[in-house]
């Protein structure tokens, strides 16, 4: 059990470990920005949005040609002073929900979002009525 | 005993739910967008010529039909694939074919051109950033326009005569039909 414990703790270090190499692997001098608010904007936007041929990497990790267009683009908006909502709209109005990794709250993803809840309440019947028995 | 079932049946309808939902996420294919844009004006665009490059493309350009544009490039070998079926379609002359040359040299891409053919009334250079305005993110991708300009449809992937005769012919008899 306790065996069993650490090496599910170590392998949770180990995905923590990779992610921090995976956000640091965009040449960070390449964007100059005219204050810190700015980057941090930028680093964070492309950490929510999907890279769209290589699929499950976000932005920021991604090499392909598509993203590195996608990551200028957002780079010159910030840049021009656009907010982060008008930023991601005119991204979402081109490629739609994919490219958001937050899918918005909306009836075609609504089971979606309250999914987590459901199992909650079922498990905690379960549970409940165990104890009781 | 009633209670019992009811749980039981419940959890089963669960798994079994769940299972389907996996099983069938199996088979989907994400990669392949359909586009927001669809049902929608194309993009505004001011895009050069590939072959007179001081020639600037706008939407002027696009006459008022059902026209298919193809988004391509030589660096991608799907289109090297799919050029002989946009051979087919032109020779056809049933729609006109545009072409919107993506990220490429443009030399390379008149070498193409010449080489296999040229199946398009007229070629543009696009790059990534105008590609955006359209929510291209490749290629070979083929949108098929209605007489408004509007986007009746996008495909992402190499356009076999098989996707063609499929997806875009019935397509274009509905638009044929309505234009009536």
């Amino acid at each position: 059990m306790i065996k069993k414990m650490i090496s599910l703790f170590s392998f949770t270090l180990y995905i923590i470990f990779c992610s921090t190499i995976w956000a640091a692997n965009i040449a960070q001098d390449e964007y100059v920005f005219n204050d810190a608010q700015q980057q941090q904007r930028f680093y964070h936007l492309l950490g929510e949005l999907r890279c769209l041929v290589c699929q499950n990497q976000n932005l920021a990790d991604s090499q392909s040609d598509v993203a590195q267009d996608l990551r200028q683009l957002i780079y010159k908006k910030i840049s021009a002073g656009e907010t982060d909502k008008a930023i991601l709209n005119y991204l979402q109005e081109r490629y739609g929900d994919f490219i958001l990794y937050r899918p918005p709250l909306n009836a075609r993803t609504l089971l979606l979002w309250i999914a987590p809840l459901l199992f909650l309440l079922i498990g905690a019947s379960i549970l409940l009525r165990l104890i009781r028995r | 005993m009633i209670k019992r079932f009811i749980i039981y049946g419940l959890i089963i309808s669960l798994f079994l739910g769940l299972a389907i939902v996996l099983y069938r996420e199996l088979y989907l294919k994400p990669q392949f967008l359909t586009t927001p844009l669809e049902n929608h004006v194309v993009p505004a665009f001011k895009l050069n010529d590939l072959f007179t490059s001081e020639k600037v493309r706008t939407i002027q350009d696009l006459p008022a039909k059902i026209s298919v544009i193809n988004i391509w490039g030589t660096w991608c070998n799907a289109c090297q694939i799919e050029h002989p079926v946009l051979m087919d379609i032109a020779a056809e002359k049933k729609v006109m074919l545009y072409g919107f040359n993506y990220k490429d040299d443009p030399e390379a891409a008149k070498k193409w051109l010449n080489n296999y053919g040229n199946p398009y009334q007229w070629v543009v250079r696009i790059n990534g950033e105008a590609a955006i305005e359209w929510g291209i993110y490749g290629a070979p991708e083929t949108y098929l326009l209605d007489p408004h300009h509007v986007i009746r449809y996008r495909y992402v992937g190499v356009l076999t005569s098989d996707v063609w005769k499929k997806l875009f012919v019935p397509k274009i008899h509905q638009l044929e039909a309505a234009a009536k």
